[in-house]
């Protein structure tokens, strides 16, 4: 019997599968994409290399701090100019409040896709004590359009550093809140333990990227294979897991919100004084460029050719649910379908990112 | 094993004697910071009508208008996305950001704003200011 | 002639006391009236603790103060909306499914008793119809049950509702089993099926004392046949729209909502009965007012579970029924058998059999 799980479904995001079931078990699964293509790389041929900017990070909007970052790497890259180092830091500690607020919308969907809500209002409350900080900073609270080539807009406001200390405090304590709530609950280890396991070689095999392969044993991390910004000047630890089920992913997203926690108090610790920003010319030089960012789904690479106008000839993102939404067929064969919201919010696919 | 069964009821009832976080809008209206961006609004002593502001925004929701012998931006609130460069852009500081952010009209017509609405600043907020004390005093932090 | 004395008859019947008091059972308590009063209060009560749970407010503004009318409020709406029927769905069995589900749950509630009272009848207690098996009728109406939510599924000819009544068929027919060995262990110490019985032989201490194995059974496998969080997969609304009952609306939806809040209410009067007491209690409020507060306390741990667990997954699910509880609720029988055997003195009231 097929099961068409389409857009009007409580879970399915914006896209639709055909699952093929046969009395409970699914055999086969099919995914339809494209129904929010919004051709962001055709409109940034159109527009200059700063009004670039807000379009490229509305991507993927929940983590739109890291889709700017690699933007403007690839960039800066191109143009051949340094930042300050006031900026490399700002940079990095706005990349990490993205990722830890995505992370915890992850934290909201995967909850109400093994049936407890209230892990989906918990996190969301205090996703909000991020959002807060990051429009003290930048002004907004989704879409920042903070960062532009040359380094970044404004400044650290008075009395960001004493704020963004006290809801760190209180974050950490509701992590360890979480983590007896859900992450030791004897259901959710049930439901998630042994469940769509993706094994190493599979991984690697088929191009899976971010915390899906971390959770199946590879340690492998732009911010430490390749560090850009700041990161090498900070020494955190890569989680990884070597199960590969649904548990082990969930452990390893969750690590990474406290490492970067740590990230962002090492990085406000460290941050030295000076300009935020460089002058750069809007015309760039003739050339191609491939750079890589470490988003909170995993690797963004960004291929940026030019012509030497003020416009991008060809602008190319290398979207990591894409790239991990190819392993998912695989793994959804054979399972009940009970399983099938854990498994498809277990690799954090977002159809945005998908789609572009 | 028990107690993985136990320890989620008891944390869920310590959580019934909380304070809540969600605020009755719009009854209690949440400060946005101060640098928060609603929509543009533009001061009609110092435009001097260059276009710069139409030239950077990404999405074309500005568009030259002719007011008397000048021509002054006008702006399209639907096709807005509040990204704020016209304002970083203007070379007379003629635009700043405002925090108005209730922008709902009933047709499209009226979310063009011409010049003269344009330049007007926003109206206060209806509801109670939300005192910040509520929520200084449980989580310890501030908002705005 | 004969004609006038059947008349006649029949007039003194009707304004009897007899019949007075049985329309008064029938219509405000336990019937009608507090059927409806108890379900919009529980689903009144079950928004606001579950959004004080997650941090928010819950129902706010309709009504007095704390959105109390908000029940009326959905009730008024989802009288306004249009009764659909899908096109290639079983016409017959599709619209009688909702009346038959609300009228065979609803019926356990006039087997209950709720407690000493003075009353015409010739048993003094507040029941509606008395017969010493209550307990086995009330159970045998919640046997019924799954059959009319397959025949529903089936009936509306969708694939989500097939699966939602293959998912309960499954479950709730394969937890009657612990739900019936742990009252026969009830039945064996207070030797009859009778619920006035069972409440009375519980005066000197309460069951759930000598048996907590069995009320522990008992509890989850109510929850189960209940389809409450986390056992609720026959409506499991992340992966199968609503189960069974997707394709209803309007009227018909509020049936099959009303029939869950029905069989909450007979499940938690059940536990409370079986295991808790009754209607037993110190004397300065009435014993109807004891059994109601202790359903009650019931029903809100009942509800609790709803915003603490995952759902469990179907083979799961049968895992724990049939290799957790149904061993445990045979060893309750055994632990009964050899108290009974070995230390009659524990025990209240043994009739096993000399």
């Amino acid at each position: 019997m097929k099961v068409r799980w389409g857009p009007q479904h409580p879970v399915s995001g914006q896209w639709s599968f055909f699952l093929d079931v046969d009395a409970d078990v699914v055999v086969g699964m099919e995914p339809d994409v494209g129904y929010t293509h919004r051709g962001i790389e055709k409109v940034a041929e159109n527009r200059t290399y700063i009004q670039d900017v807000p379009i490229v990070e509305r991507a993927c909007i929940f983590d739109a701090g890291n889709f700017v970052f690699g933007y403007v790497e690839a960039v800066e890259e191109l143009m051949g100019i340094e930042v300050p180092e006031r900026a490399k830091f700002i940079r990095v500690i706005v990349g990490e409040m993205s990722r830890i607020a995505s992370h915890l919308y992850w934290l909201c969907l995967m909850s109400i896709a093994v049936g407890l809500e209230t892990m989906l209002m918990w996190p969301v409350n205090d996703r909000e004590l991020f959002l807060d900080l990051l429009e003290m900073l930048t002004g907004i609270r989704l879409t920042y359009s903070y960062f532009i080539p040359g380094g970044v807009r404004y400044d650290l406001p008075a009395g960001f550093r004493e704020e963004t200390e006290r809801r760190m405090d209180y974050f950490e304590r509701r992590l360890k809140d979480y983590y007896k709530m859900l992450y030791l609950n004897r259901t959710f280890q049930m439901r998630t333990k042994d469940v769509g396991v993706l094994k190493q070689a599979d991984a690697i095999r088929m191009s899976v990227v971010g915390p899906n392969l971390r959770g199946s044993g590879v340690k492998i991390d732009v911010r430490k294979d390749e560090p850009y910004a700041a990161y090498d000047q900070i020494d955190f630890t890569v989680p990884t897991e070597s199960e590969g089920d649904t548990y082990a992913r969930s452990l390893v997203r969750f690590h990474e919100m406290e490492q970067s926690i740590f990230i962002i108090r090492e990085a406000l610790k460290k941050i030295p004084s000076g300009q935020i920003r460089v002058n750069v010319s809007p015309s760039v030089p003739k050339g191609e460029v491939y750079s890589r960012v470490e988003s909170a789904r995993g690797e963004l690479g960004y291929y940026i050719v030019s012509d030497g106008g003020n416009k991008p000839y060809r602008l190319k993102m290398s979207a990591p649910s894409f790239r991990s939404l190819l392993s998912l067929p695989q793994i959804m064969r054979g399972v009940p379908m009970a399983d099938v919201p854990t498994l498809y919010m277990s690799l954090d696919l977002i159809p945005l990112d998908v789609d572009r | 094993m028990v107690l993985s069964i136990i320890r989620p009821f008891y944390m869920a009832f310590a959580h019934l004697f909380k304070t809540t976080f969600t605020v009755k809008y719009p009854y209690e209206v949440l400060r946005p910071s101060e640098r928060y961006r609603g929509r543009p609004m533009l001061n009609l002593e110092r435009c001097v009508g260059c276009g710069v502001c139409v030239w950077i925004c990404p999405n074309k929701a500005l568009n030259m208008v002719k007011v008397g012998d000048l021509k002054l931006p006008q702006l399209d609130a639907g096709r807005c996305m509040f990204c704020g460069l016209c304002a970083d852009f203007c070379p007379r500081i003629a635009m700043v950001m405002t925090q108005h952010y209730e922008l709902a009209e009933y047709n499209r017509k009226s979310l063009i704003y011409s010049p003269e609405r344009f330049s007007q600043p926003p109206k206060q907020f209806d509801g109670k200011l939300m005192s910040v004390k509520k929520i200084r005093k449980h989580f310890g932090v501030t908002h705005g | 002639m004969a004609a006038v004395g059947f008349l006649g008859l029949f007039l003194d019947f009707l304004f009897s006391m007899y019949f007075l008091e049985l329309l008064l059972k029938v219509v405000v308590f336990p019937g009608l009236m507090f059927i409806s009063l108890f379900a919009m209060v529980v689903i009144w009560f079950e928004r606001k603790f579950l959004a004080r749970i997650h941090l928010r407010i819950g129902p706010l503004h309709v009504g007095p103060m704390m959105g109390l009318f908000q029940p009326i409020a959905d009730f008024l709406k989802v009288l306004g909306k249009e009764i659909i029927v899908p096109s290639n769905a079983h016409r017959t069995m599709y619209n009688l499914a909702p009346i038959l589900v609300v009228t065979i749950s609803g019926m356990g509630l006039a087997f209950i008793p709720f407690g000493p009272s003075p009353s015409v009848m010739s048993i003094k207690n507040w029941v509606i119809y008395y017969t010493p098996f209550n307990l086995l009728l009330i159970l045998m109406f919640f046997t019924i049950r799954p059959l009319i939510a397959i025949g529903a599924g089936w009936a509306s000819n969708s694939k989500f509702s097939t699966i939602g009544a293959l998912r309960a068929a499954f479950q709730l027919l394969a937890y009657e089993v612990p739900l019936l060995i742990s009252i026969a262990s009830v039945i064996m110490l207070a030797g009859s099926f009778d619920l006035i019985q069972i409440v009375q032989s519980q005066s000197k201490v309460w069951f759930i004392i000598l048996q907590p194995i069995g009320f522990l059974v008992f509890f989850v496998a109510m929850m189960a046949e209940l389809g409450r969080r986390p056992f609720d997969l026959p409506h499991a609304e992340q992966e199968i729209v609503f189960g069974w009952p997707t394709e209803y609306t309007g009227i018909q939806f509020m049936c099959v909502m009303l029939a869950e809040y029905i069989d909450l209410c007979v499940g938690s009067l059940l536990i409370t009965a079986l295991f808790l007491g009754g209607w037993l209690g110190p004397a300065f409020i009435p014993p109807i007012a004891w059994f109601l507060l202790k359903s009650l306390i019931v029903t809100v741990v009942i509800i609790m579970g709803r915003g603490v667990f995952p759902r469990f997954r179907m083979d799961q699910l049968l895992d724990l029924g049939w290799t957790v509880l149904i061993p445990l609720a045979l060893i309750q029988v055994l632990v009964v058998l050899a108290l009974a055997q070995f230390a009659p003195w524990i025990l209240p009231n043994v009739t096993l059999g000399g």
